[in-house]
């Protein structure tokens, strides 16, 4: 039988689709920074700057009542409120921070805005590893942040996991490496730099893939009512299509494929475009499935 | 109280602290902020309140038959909204029939529904199609009067036939002076059983089923077979207080009533097994001698002396010239007497042989004796095969019931399986052995209120109003009396007047305030019957699914919007009730009284018939109408009403406006059958019903279990019994169609775990239903739950299968348009002697 | 009126819901009282989500462990360690000295999370003004300012609802909670919530 109290967020709390294209440019966005410690290019600065954009304007359209934010945010400065308690106004505070840390990089990389003389700093700074580090970590951190974000929602048991987080730094790397790849594919990057992250790809899918099941088997094995519905919804149910085919298939086993066919036969651009697209998707497809897939605990007596 | 103390309380603070009362205010809306102030622990400040530009008006609910005490705030000078006013239980802590259901809350949402009708409509597609046009109340009126006339003046004035659930009299306006008397109430798909049961044992004047009501503030123990006990609210109400002092509250019933959900206990049975259940505790009662013999033997017919015939011996039998209704007794010096003497000392197990009138010497036994034999059939244990209840349980109930000193409740809503006459009766088997009738917690009975009806009629046939208006009226039987004799009400007569033209003709009907899809068995019979008629009108407040078949349908005025009187119903002591106009309908909504809508069809048919009962042409406008001849009615009612009590009409008025409600009698115990005797043939509770035998209609007096005539049994592994009733929630004719009951009411077919496991059926799954009887098919998502017993399926009656066009066409009111009527698959068997129809089923369910 | 609590401070009042399940009739009159008196816009219309009316309480239906039919009514319990007041982002929601958990409108944007974050999913988004609406409604705050029982208390015709202090020995809520056996729903949640269900003999 049915548990009598069967209900899953999304018709109640609307975290859809908008929040999983959120929770997708957050990570490209925030484990990108980390990668632009290494790869210094103008390309991937515009990229994280985009992501960055797109998913606060995503989370911004998600607020049903954003016309009310400047009051919200006059009221909380007036009165002095700030709930440090909640991630979501940490995550606030850091993406704003990352935003700002962003212009100044891509304004680095802009000829022309460097030709104004009194913006020639944000090259300096830009080139500062301390600078570069404080980008990688804030963006480390904002995808922590869009982890944890879920962890505390201690509404939904599915969420209330520490892999959470984990998977997101994870899938968020190989966000990060399927655009330099894909950069590479485009010519913007090196070879050698693209060799290294195929590499680097492919442990980092063997791991997603681990964590994936591990969450999936954590859920199912030990997870209450609730975590257990939403795991089912995953594994067998309603998702099970995104999750086998979407997160495991597309998004972790044919990036592996086309890795290892990389590392061992030959590398081929248009080869690596599929595997990198493909591992983006897998990555947007995972955020989607955990949270579709949300779901509360069954109230009985 | 003394009347001057009950004054001092109402006067100003008539509403109680709530924790106090545990009943219902509800604030609605910043609107009310203004009315809050007056609203204090203490109580509330009605004085104030109506100079801060409230009204407070009494009324009485009529969401649903049970008629509590509502109460509602108006704003002055405001227009008529659900935002203006305000409802709830009416808070005197004297009312008898306090507080509000979830249903009575959705009044304002009914008066104000998407489906409220607002203008007359007149039929232009096919019947069924649903499509209307809009016309004026002229020419509806006009149109219906000159057809009305027509079929009077072809087939008779018997030809038309009237039905409604509440507004007898009204229809009887028009009838009587018609000429025809056939209007038929909803009974015999409500109450038929019970009462025909009643009368049988206790006489008219006590079998309606608000006559005898356990003593719910006192009650120690109350089994309930077949009550879901969603109203009235106020017997609800005080229950829950009595639970509190540990009364223990027990529910025979094939599926689980919600109030059950109260720490009760619920007894699962087999549908239509009641009477096996309840003659099984009779069996315990008596073998285990848990009776009261003082009351058996003085209060209950069962020391009498029968014939082997099975005819009580009488006065006529014993001696030359004597009384046929004057019974006979063995006295316990050996000696016959006979009932009517004082002091009468029976013997309880008298058998031998006297000596008749005519010289033959004749077997007798008593009564008594005959019982014992009788219910050697019903040991707990053949009980048990049939209800499917355990034997153990059975014995359980019976010692309860007997150390406990408790009551079987003798139900409301009982014309369900074709035997349940013998329920009623069995029931009050095992009340007569208990004795515990007229005592501070047990069962009740309520005298009569004395308040006027403003049309009656006598046996001549004449024909009366309380204004002293009278005419003869020449037929005065109505056509189901003419076929089943001890009927209250069969409307099932008139599908057979319409179908089979037996045993006349019907052409025309007109319902004012009767759902007949949802409330009469056999839906397609019912099309069948509907299609051949010559003139269908409908007299309602919403858009129900018999308005799509209607050549005419009429809005009528909603009980928020008259002023009435009404009795109060299901009390220990007598109180009458007033309804007080709250709001007027809704902008755009174009309602009409009743009684005046009768009134103007038989004016514009026959003007001097009209007369005959003080309608004119000058009364066609509806606030002249009621100046004139409503009002003045009402107030001779209320004349009435207190002449009958020895009070002046003026204060019984003011006190009926001031509080709404005067009681007029608190309870007094140990009046009936003591002091007062029943009005059956012996003056006693006739466990051994002498009216039926007496008449022939039945071989023995007992109450008997046999199988269900009124379907076909299930018998296969998909068959079923389809069993329903109401929802405390939605679910009548009225509330049901109120938009937020709908969510709130579980329109899926309810089958037990192991059914569905057997079926291969899981949670909300879609089931394809079939009648067994009817071949009705339709698919219903299933709940599957332990509330039901296995073998069993239960749907809540009126809260799906609505298919009328305004439904279908409504997104908002897509549940309503899911589920299923009960009635597509009960085929309308009918009791031949009693009249008592039968809404269960049995259906065959397989998987979608 | 009451005031909103700053970090670390205790209310003076621990205002608590006691539900009765030994009374309760599952009649649906405090779900309906509640709407009708804190959303009557919401009479009309549907709650989407829970594809039910738009009451601050939900009916739930369910078996024992033993197979008994049970009901159970839920609303918010005014956790005393709410984690919607916890992750609320704009700190629009909070506690006031009475020990409830209420909301500032002009603080909320409606970011959902306080919805989410709630473990007995009792709050439901209006459709116009998209506040996420829960118990204590608006008019039931302002008839407990008045010393007045909310309407679901008020409305229930079995007795089954109470409200009250538990700070206060004497109160209905502290008596009923000391002389019968009761619990509290996911307790294991760690919310300290403050609805209590009384069990039944
Ligand atoms: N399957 C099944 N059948 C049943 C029952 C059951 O439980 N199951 N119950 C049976 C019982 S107990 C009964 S009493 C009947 C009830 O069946 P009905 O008598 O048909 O039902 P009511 O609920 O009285 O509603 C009748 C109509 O009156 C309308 N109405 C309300 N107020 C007014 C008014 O002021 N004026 C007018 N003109 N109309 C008004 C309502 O809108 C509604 O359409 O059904 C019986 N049939
Ligand atoms: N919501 C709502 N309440 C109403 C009304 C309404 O229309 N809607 N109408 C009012 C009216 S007119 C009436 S008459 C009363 C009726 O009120 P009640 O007399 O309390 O009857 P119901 O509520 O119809 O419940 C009938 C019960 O009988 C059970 N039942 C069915 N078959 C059998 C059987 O064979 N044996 C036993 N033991 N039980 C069986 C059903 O499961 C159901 O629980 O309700 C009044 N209250
Ligand atoms: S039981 Fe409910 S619907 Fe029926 S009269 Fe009473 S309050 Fe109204
Ligand atoms: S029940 Fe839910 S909404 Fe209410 S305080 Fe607790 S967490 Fe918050
Ligand atoms: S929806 Fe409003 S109350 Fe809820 S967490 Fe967001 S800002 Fe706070
Ligand atoms: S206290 Fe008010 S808002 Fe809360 S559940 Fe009761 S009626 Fe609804
Ligand atoms: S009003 Fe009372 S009895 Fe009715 S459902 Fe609510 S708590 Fe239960
Ligand atoms: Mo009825």
């Amino acid at each position: 039988m049915a548990p009598a109290d069967l209900h899953f967020q999304v018709p109640i709390a609307h975290w859809g689709w908008t929040i999983v294209w959120f929770l997708w440019f957050v990570g490209i966005a925030g484990m990108g920074s980390v990668g632009y410690f290494f790869v210094r290019k103008a390309a991937l600065a515009y990229v994280i700057f985009g992501s960055l954009v797109l998913g606060l304007a995503f989370v911004v359209s998600h607020l049903g009542r954003w016309w009310n934010l400047p009051r919200t945010l006059w009221t909380m400065v007036t009165n002095g409120i700030f709930n440090w308690s909640s991630w979501m106004l940490v995550g606030i505070v850091l993406l704003s921070v990352h935003l700002i840390l962003s212009v100044i990089v891509v304004a680095s990389h802009i000829p022309w805005l460097q030709r104004i003389g009194w913006l020639k700093w944000t090259a300096t700074l830009s080139r500062a590893n301390a600078y570069l580090a404080l980008y990688a970590f804030l963006g480390f951190m904002a995808t922590v942040y869009s982890g944890f974000l879920l962890t505390q929602a201690s509404g939904i048991p599915l969420w209330n996991t520490s892999l959470i987080p984990i998977l997101w730094v994870v899938s968020g790397s190989i966000a990060a490496i399927a655009v330099i790849e894909l950069l590479y594919v485009f010519g913007v990057v090196e070879s050698s730099v693209s060799t290294l992250a195929v590499r680097l790809g492919l442990g980092l899918d063997a791991i997603k893939l681990l964590a994936v099941l591990a969450f999936l088997h954590v859920a199912l094995a030990y997870g209450s009512a609730g975590a257990r519905i939403g795991a089912t919804a995953m594994a067998s149910g309603e998702y099970a299509l995104m999750t086998w085919g979407g997160v495991i298939g597309i998004g972790i086993l044919v990036p592996i494929a086309i890795g290892l066919y990389t590392v061992l036969v030959k590398k081929s651009k248009p080869l690596l475009a599929i595997s990198s697209i493909a591992a983006l998707a897998g990555v947007f497809f995972l955020r989607a499935v955990v949270l579709l897939a949300g779901a509360w605990e069954p109230l009985v007596l | 109280m003394k009347p001057t103390e009950q004054q001092a309380i109402s006067r100003r603070k008539f509403l109680i602290g709530s924790a106090a009362v545990a009943a219902g205010v509800l604030l609605a809306d910043k609107g009310w902020v203004d009315a809050q102030p007056f609203f204090t622990p203490e109580g509330v400040d009605v004085e104030g309140l109506e100079r801060a530009g409230y009204l407070v008006r009494h009324t009485i609910c009529h969401q649903c038959g049970a008629g509590c005490g509502l109460t509602a705030l108006v704003k002055k000078d405001a227009p008529p909204s659900e935002e203006n006013m305000l409802i709830f239980g009416n808070q005197h802590p004297e009312h008898p029939q306090r507080g509000m259901c979830g249903r009575g809350a959705t009044a304002p949402y009914t008066w104000n529904s998407p489906l409220r009708l607002r203008k007359p409509l007149k039929r232009v597609g096919e019947r069924g199609e649903g499509s209307f046009e809009e016309v004026s109340w002229d020419q509806a009126l006009d149109e219906i009067a000159a057809k009305v006339r027509e079929i009077v003046e072809r087939d008779g004035a018997k030809a038309m036939a009237f039905s409604t659930h509440d507004y007898k009299a009204e229809m009887q306006l028009l009838a009587w002076p018609l000429g025809s008397p056939n209007v038929i109430s909803q009974a015999s798909t409500c109450n038929t059983a019970g009462v025909v049961g009643r009368r049988w044992m206790m006489g008219s004047g006590f079998d309606h089923h608000a006559t005898i009501d356990p003593d719910y503030d006192n009650i120690r123990y109350v089994l309930f077979p077949g009550r879901s006990l969603n109203a009235p609210i106020g017997a609800v109400h005080r229950l829950a207080k009595a639970r509190e002092h540990g009364a223990k509250v027990v529910f025979l019933n094939p599926a689980h009533p919600d109030v059950a959900f109260a720490n009760s206990d619920w007894i699962p049975c087999v549908p239509g097994t009641d009477a096996a259940f309840m003659l099984g505790v009779a069996h315990v009662l008596v073998s285990e001698e848990k009776y009261d013999e003082s009351f058996v033997l003085n209060q209950t017919n069962l020391p009498f002396l029968l014939k082997a015939d099975g005819k009580p011996l009488t006065q006529e039998d014993l001696v030359a010239d004597g009384d046929a209704n004057v019974f006979a007794l063995m006295s316990v010096d050996g000696e016959i007497v006979f009932h009517d003497a004082a002091g009468i000392q029976p013997e309880l197990t008298y058998a031998g042989t006297v000596t008749l009138a005519d010289g033959s010497d004749a077997a007798v036994t008593t009564a008594w004796n005959r019982l014992v034999t009788h219910l050697a059939d019903y040991t707990p244990g053949n009980a048990a095969q049939i209800t499917g209840v355990p034997a153990a349980t059975i014995t359980r109930v019976a010692r309860d019931l007997f150390i406990m000193r408790g009551v079987v409740e003798d139900t409301w809503y009982n014309t369900r399986n074709g035997n349940d006459t013998d329920v009623i009766m069995g029931l009050m088997t095992v009340n007569a052995l208990l004795g515990n009738l007229d005592q501070v917690g047990g069962l009740g009975v309520r005298l009569g209120s004395k308040l006027p009806g403003m049309i009656g009629r006598a046996s001549d046939g004449t024909v009366s109003l309380i204004t002293g208006d009278s005419f003869l009226m020449e037929h005065t039987k109505t056509i189901d009396k003419e076929i089943y004799p001890e009927t209250n009400a069969t409307f099932d007569a008139v599908f057979q007047g319409i179908l089979d033209e037996q045993p006349y003709p019907i052409t025309g009907l007109m319902l004012v305030g009767a759902t007949i899809f949802h409330r009469d068995p056999n839906v397609a019979r019912a099309i069948e019957a509907i299609k051949k008629l010559d003139l269908l009108v409908t007299v309602d407040i919403v858009h129900q699914e018999i308005c799509d078949w209607s050549d005419y349908v009429l809005p009528a005025e909603m009980f928020l919007e008259r002023d009435h009187i009404k009795g109060i119903g299901w009390t220990q002591g007598i109180s009458v009730a007033l309804q007080r106009k709250v709001t007027d309908p809704p902008a755009g909504v174009d309602a009409r009284p009743d009684a005046w809508i009768m009134l103007e069809i038989l004016r514009r048919a026959y003007p001097q018939r009209a007369a005959m009962v003080g309608h004119y042409d000058w009364m066609s406008d509806v606030a002249t109408w009621k100046n004139e001849w409503m009002h003045p009615i009402e107030e001779l009612r209320i004349e009435g009403l207190a002449n009958a009590w020895n009070r002046d009409p003026a204060e019984v008025r003011r006190e009926l406006e001031e509080n709404g409600f005067i009681t007029f009698q608190p309870k007094q115990y140990g009046l009936t059958p003591y002091n007062r005797p029943f009005a059956s043939p012996s003056g006693r509770l006739e466990v051994y019903a002498f009216r039926p035998v007496l008449r022939g209609y039945r071989e023995h007096g007992f109450a008997t279990y046999f199988d269900p005539p009124a379907y076909t049994m299930p018998r296969a592994e998909d068959e079923f019994f389809l069993v329903n009733g109401k929802s405390p929630i939605g679910g009548s004719g009225v509330a049901g169609l109120a938009f937020p009951t709908q969510y709130l009411v579980d329109n899926r077919l309810w089958l037990n775990p192991a059914d569905a496991e057997r079926l291969g059926i899981a949670m909300d799954d879609e089931v394809e239903v079939e009648g067994l009887d009817t071949g009705w098919k339709a698919k219903v998502n299933v709940n599957v739950t332990p509330r039901v017993i296995a073998g069993t399926a239960f749907v809540y009656s009126y809260s799906g299968g609505h298919r009328q066009k305004v439904v279908a066409d409504d997104p908002r009111f897509a549940k309503l348009s899911k589920g299923l009527a009960p009635h597509w698959f009960s085929k309308s068997w009918v009791d031949p002697i009693t009249g008592s129809n039968s809404n269960n089923a049995s259906v065959r369910i397989r998987r979608a | 009126m009451s005031t909103r609590l700053r970090k670390g401070q205790a209310p003076t009042k621990r205002m608590a819901h006691v539900w009765d399940a030994s009374k309760c009739i599952a009649c649906g009159a405090c779900v309906m009282a509640c709407t009708s008196t804190n959303n009557p816009d919401m009479m009309m219309r549907e709650e989407k989500g829970w594809n039910s009316i738009a009451s601050n309480i939900r009916r739930i239906d369910s078996v024992s462990a033993q197979g008994r039919p049970e009901v159970l009514l839920v609303q918010c319990q005014h956790c005393e360690d709410a984690p919607c007041l916890n992750t609320c982002p704009f700190g629009a929601t909070y506690m006031d000295d009475n020990g409830m958990i209420r909301l500032d409108p002009r603080m909320c944007s409606g970011c959902s999370y306080c919805v989410t974050s709630c473990p007995y999913n009792v709050r439901w988004f209006h459709p116009d003004s998209k506040l996420p609406k829960k118990c204590m409604g608006d008019t039931c705050l302002e008839l407990v300012d008045k010393g007045l029982q909310p309407a679901c208390v008020q409305s229930c015709p079995a007795g089954a609802r109470d409200y009250g202090d538990l700070n206060d020995p004497n109160s209905s809520v502290s008596v009923t909670l000391r002389t019968k056996r009761s619990r509290r729903l996911l307790e294991n949640a760690g919310t300290e919530p403050k609805y209590f269900v009384v069990e039944g003999s």
